[in-house]
């Protein structure tokens, strides 16, 4: 093969008129292929901007999230919504599938979670509002959403959360001991229509800590096929667990990588953590950073 | 990554799907399961599944909303505990129930 077709192969460019190397003109598919890019790095910014948005600052807490995609965007959602009285509304999503589909999906979630947020009394309406905005459409394209949604409230010292097919988060107490989150499964969003979601509850104390997660984190693989598993990521929570939730996030972030020993990964890696503030006396209103 | 073993065993129709489940292999089951045809009862083996994940779970509720539009029953057999366990915890197991009422 001469030099000129390998090079239009492999840049989609091919020769002109002219026989001039210098005077080469874009193929119809060269050119796509850069359109296609180009419009792949517009949707990462956009997704990115969206997902990596503003984190509230807590008056009596903190609270930090973090989504990595496996591909060059993904299908992992997490956000916050400030309620009235300093509670704080958390939810994290997986939606189903990998990739720009996914994406498209999870700006979805997004648009009915933010709607739902504002007026639902709780999580279980929340989940509920969300469920009815996107079931007939995720049905149509085969597809689902996991979700976990979660409101704190520091004024009762609670947690109460309602589940839509996610994993429940790890709870760390003050103490340094994992506590099981008591179950609450209910169906995926997409999964049935006209869904009630009922709510649990735990109490939350000073110093303890809340890591929300999506299966990518426990499911990441390292070069011999293993998994990071559960028990990892619990190790690593309560060996930083009296950090700032920022180092934490750094610490499960590292501890990722070093399992993974530079694999790429198939799914995508979300966490939010929540720390109960130890100054429960500063009563200022919440606000976004 | 994955092999699709199948049989039929009086009026039901058996799918065995054999090594990983996921967004790299899933076309080839859907695939499959868009070839049957008349069936009444479909089982689906998980005994020799040894990975499944979101993509694959889709494709599985894709076969339990056909079942109701199409009339036939779907029954997970072979369910290992970790399967077990992401079914019960996304949902699989209420969906499946509540179509095939």
């Amino acid at each position: 093969m001469l030099f000129s077709e390998h090079y239009s192969l492999i840049h989609g460019r091919v020769p002109s008129d002219h026989d001039d190397s210098s005077s080469f003109v874009e193929s119809p598919v060269g050119e796509m292929e850069k359109s296609l890019k180009r419009e792949i790095h517009l949707a990462r910014d956009i997704q990115t901007k969206l997902l990596n948005g503003k984190t509230p600052k807590l008056s009596k807490g903190e609270v930090t999230g973090v989504s990595i995609p496996a591909r060059l965007i993904g299908g992992d959602y997490y956000d916050f919504y400030l309620l009235p009285n300093d509670k704080l509304r958390i939810v994290i999503g997986d939606v189903m599938g990998k990739g720009i589909p996914a994406a498209m999906l999870m700006i979805l979630t997004r648009g009915a979670f933010r709607s739902a947020a504002d007026s639902a009394q709780g999580p279980g309406a929340t989940l509920t509002a969300m469920n009815n905005a996107l079931c007939e459409d995720l049905r149509t394209l085969g597809s689902f959403v996991t979700v976990l949604c979660a409101d704190w409230d520091p004024n009762t010292d609670t947690l109460t959360y309602a589940n839509a097919g996610h994993s429940l988060p790890v709870l760390i107490r003050e103490t340094k001991k994992v506590e099981e989150m008591p179950k609450n499964n209910g169906v995926m969003l997409g999964g049935l229509p006209n869904q009630i979601y009922q709510e649990k509850q735990v109490y939350l104390y000073r110093g303890d800590d809340v890591f929300f997660y999506t299966d990518g984190i426990i499911e990441a693989q390292n070069k011999r096929g293993e998994q990071n598993k559960l028990y990892r990521l619990i190790d690593v929570l309560l060996q930083h667990s009296d950090k700032s939730v920022h180092e934490i996030e750094q610490m499960v972030v590292n501890s990722i990588n070093e399992f993974t020993e530079g694999m790429p990964q198939k799914d995508d890696l979300t966490m939010v953590i929540l720390k109960v503030g130890k100054d429960k006396a500063n009563i200022s209103s919440c606000s976004f950073a | 990554m994955l092999s699709i073993h199948t049989k039929n065993e009086n009026s039901s129709h058996i799918v065995k799907p054999v090594g990983v489940l996921d967004i790299s292999t899933v076309d080839k089951f859907d695939e499959y399961v868009q070839t049957l045809d008349s069936v009444l009862t479909l089982i689906i083996d998980f005994s020799e599944l040894e990975f499944i994940d979101s993509t694959g779970i889709g494709a599985i509720l894709r076969v339990i909303y056909r079942s109701q539009d199409e009339d036939f029953s779907v029954e997970l057999e072979g369910l290992q505990e970790n399967i077990r366990e992401i079914f019960e915890m996304v949902g699989v197991m209420k969906v499946l129930e509540a179509m095939q009422k």
